[in-house]
């Protein structure tokens, strides 16, 4: 689908920032759901409206617990990410060496997060803004669903 | 989709529709149940088995805590149980292996 068609009026159907997601998990939301919330609005709206989504840096809590910690990393690795496949210069508050994890953390913790052929497949595939900050998530994270069109074997 | 769309002022995308034909052409779409009716509009609950398959066909991340809910909601056990769903819907193993199904159950299962 062309760039263009996803606005009709230049109006997004969301204007939902990264800030406001991370200020939402802090608040309680379950991650996915701030951070799906904010990723209609990226990719609903024009790159200047994007810009503004991405700009306003995360306030992180005066003592933030591991789980906050962990999501402010990645939501700094995901605004580096998604600015990058936009051609949009990444926010300065993003590129923050200090937000890295001390320890690597795979796939969320999912059921088979321990496994080591788990680990060696997503330390291939993490894309460098995540791998660089110790998050292994793969190479779907952040995606746009409307991209998505299941793979299919190639005909002969 | 469209009219709505210049209606409300939303994007025209505010609707997925475009993963329609992909599901079509990559596996079995079941009929579901009729859920409501809206004039010409029907709308379908599909089983919760497909929506499984399609979230493991999907594997993203936050698809995670979606399929242990639906694992968990059809009393499914074992990485093999998880398999045979994916198989009745996307039955090609060649489609699964391209989008990393398999290690889309090795991730969902401890």
């Amino acid at each position: 689908m062309a760039e263009d068609s996803h606005v009709s009026s230049g109006v997004p159907l969301r204007d939902y920032a990264i800030a406001d997601a991370y200020r939402d998990i802090c608040a309680g939301a379950p991650p996915w759901v701030a951070l799906n919330e904010f990723q209609h609005a990226w990719y609903e709206s024009p790159a200047e409206l994007r810009a503004q989504l991405a700009a306003a840096p995360l306030l992180l809590p005066p003592d933030p617990t591991e789980e906050q910690w962990r999501w402010a990393v990645f939501c700094a690795a995901g605004v580096e990410w998604l600015c990058a496949q936009a051609e949009l210069p990444c926010p300065a508050w993003a590129l923050d060496a200090r937000l890295q994890l001390a320890e690597p953390w795979y796939d969320f913790d999912a059921p088979g997060a321990h496994k080591e052929d788990v680990r060696a497949y997503l330390r291939e595939r993490t894309p460098q803004p995540f791998a660089r900050r110790n998050i292994y998530c793969g190479e779907k994270v952040l995606t746009d669903k409307r991209a998505f069109v299941a793979r299919r074997p190639t005909k002969r | 989709m469209r009219s709505v769309a210049v209606q409300q002022q939303w994007p025209i995308t505010w609707f997925n529709d475009v993963i329609g034909d992909a599901l079509r052409n990559n596996g079995i779409v079941p009929q579901g149940t009729l859920w409501r009716t809206y004039g010409a509009l029907e709308v379908y609950m599909p089983e919760a088995e497909y929506i499984l398959a399609l979230k493991l066909l999907a594997g993203r991340p936050q698809d995670t805590p979606d399929i242990q809910a639906l694992i968990s909601q059809l009393g499914i056990q074992t990485r093999d149980q998880a398999q045979q769903a994916l198989d009745r819907y996307i039955p090609d193993r060649q489609v699964q292996q391209l989008n990393q199904a398999p290690m889309t159950l090795q991730r969902m299962f401890p």
